[in-house]
């Protein structure tokens, strides 16, 4: 039995086995478009929910299943109130939010990559949510057009004209001077002046503070 | 196609230069095993919770919405009534049928038939079963969305909440219990557990000559997570004429 077979059919263990197989990844889109790691945590916990509750809208027929749970993320990430009004009762068993992962052992890292996302995110802030979405699933989530497109639920037409504006206003961005180009981690560490003007603290703040 | 996906690649690394991503992580392994073991939890908590409380199987009517908040003042007595007897509902009925069973008259002939509907402010789809899944994008234009709803073979139509609109019987914003199917329940259907901008329905939840009323509600959330939500209700009536032409759940108290 298919994987896909197996999800429709409300498999406890197929969702274990997907749980297991991109918790990591849905964590990681989670956080590029949340800034929170905690909330992150939040939502790779309600999109596994999510994907539970739309197991049987899956497709019988298809590949992996990461391009539609990254999809229930993005959705999840938009809107954790409606998700949280959803799973109510599931919601008041979530288990606390975990410890932030502390990175003393390697400081200098935690420091340049605090300052990157806060770079990164003033730069997405200037991108309308809609196109946001499209860069983190295609290119930082590596889906292609067709993939993001499914798991948008929207044409593929419009995945493509959404990136394209995107990378038009980072392009204006980085050729006015407002945005220098970002060294990614690993290398040498950015020039400060590379910083997006505006503010740093704000953008680096969580984008979404949950109440229980 | 071959051609599509490399050049989508090219784009991709050419964006991703001008945006790297920030470093990943790993869900580390407590974490992940306490989020596991939640889902897991869920899932069978879910499952076993299904067992109990499915009164018909196969075929079985579930309409997703929930009781919207914004039905709540005015509506929460009635609406505990209602989940009483929507419960009855789902017994068989003095002729041995049951309301949730009846065959789709939109499922004989016309489920066959892709029929969707792609609005701007909602989507219309009917699905491969006869059921119809409605999705509030925005405030509707109820105009084109009674349209959709008709063009997909439902009798009635969609509204939102008009505060011009006078007063109607029972304070119930012009939805009069006694016109419902089945009479007297306020059956919007709705489990309230929770409130949903997208709702399934299909045309036997009302009887012959009867119909649906749509009423789509708007919630604005203030605050950090400023954001505004739809939800719908679905109200079965057993007489089409009975279906109000405006509905007004304004709460005087607060203006909501």
């Amino acid at each position: 039995m298919s994987m896909r077979a197996r999800v429709r059919a409300g498999d406890p263990d197929a969702f274990g086995q997907l749980f297991d197989d991109y918790a990591r990844s849905i964590q990681n889109h989670a956080f590029r478009l949340t800034g929170n790691w905690s909330t992150a945590e939040e939502v790779v916990a309600l999109t596994f929910l999510e994907a539970w509750r739309l197991r049987t809208k899956v497709d019988p027929e298809g590949d992996s299943l990461r391009p539609w749970l990254l999809g229930i993320a993005t959705n999840v990430a938009r809107n954790t109130t409606r998700a949280h009004r959803r799973h109510a009762a599931a919601v008041a068993r979530m288990p606390e939010p975990g410890v932030v992962p502390d990175f003393a052992e390697d400081l200098v890292g935690r420091i340049d990559d605090t300052r990157l996302v806060a770079t990164v995110r003033a730069a997405l802030g200037k991108l309308r949510r809609a196109e946001r979405e499209v860069f983190a699933l295609c290119v930082w989530a590596g889906l292609d057009y067709a993939a993001a497109a499914q798991a948008l639920d929207v044409p593929v037409g419009t995945v493509r004209s959404r990136l394209s504006r995107a990378r038009n206003k980072l392009q204006k961005l980085i050729d006015d001077g407002t945005l220098q180009t970002i060294e990614p981690i690993g290398r040498e560490p950015a020039d400060r002046s590379g910083q997006v003007d505006g503010d740093r603290e704000n953008a680096a703040r969580p984008s979404q503070e949950m109440t229980r | 196609m071959r051609f599509h996906s490399s050049r989508s690649q090219v784009d991709r690394e050419q964006l991703a230069q001008l945006l790297p991503a920030p470093a990943e992580r790993d869900l580390p392994e407590s974490r992940h095993h306490v989020l596991r073991e939640y889902l897991m939890n869920e899932i069978h908590h879910q499952t076993a919770a299904q067992r109990t409380a499915a009164p018909c199987a196969a075929g079985a009517t579930r309409v997703v919405a929930a009781r919207p908040r914004w039905l709540a003042p005015s509506l929460a007595t009635t609406a505990v009534a209602a989940l009483a007897l929507g419960a009855a509902a789902l017994l068989p009925t003095s002729d041995g049928t049951t309301p949730g069973h009846q065959p789709d008259r939109a499922a004989t002939g016309q489920a066959a038939t892709p029929f969707e509907v792609r609005h701007a402010s909602f989507t219309l789809v009917r699905n491969a079963d006869g059921s119809i899944t409605f999705t509030s994008l925005q405030l509707v234009d109820t105009a084109a969305a009674t349209q959709a709803l008709n063009g997909a073979g439902i009798t009635g139509r969609v509204l939102t909440n008009d505060p011009s609109c006078t007063a109607g019987p029972g304070g119930h914003g012009q939805i009069d219990p006694a016109h419902l199917y089945p009479a007297d329940t306020l059956r919007d259907k709705h489990t309230g557990l929770d409130a949903s901008d997208t709702v399934t329905f299909r045309s036997s939840d009302y009887p012959q000559g009867g119909g649906l009323l749509l009423a789509v509600g708007q919630h604005t959330w203030k605050g950090t997570e400023a954001s505004t939500e739809y939800a719908v209700g679905v109200f079965a009536y057993a007489d089409a004429d009975n279906i109000p032409t405006c509905i007004n759940f304004t709460d005087p108290g607060t203006g909501q």
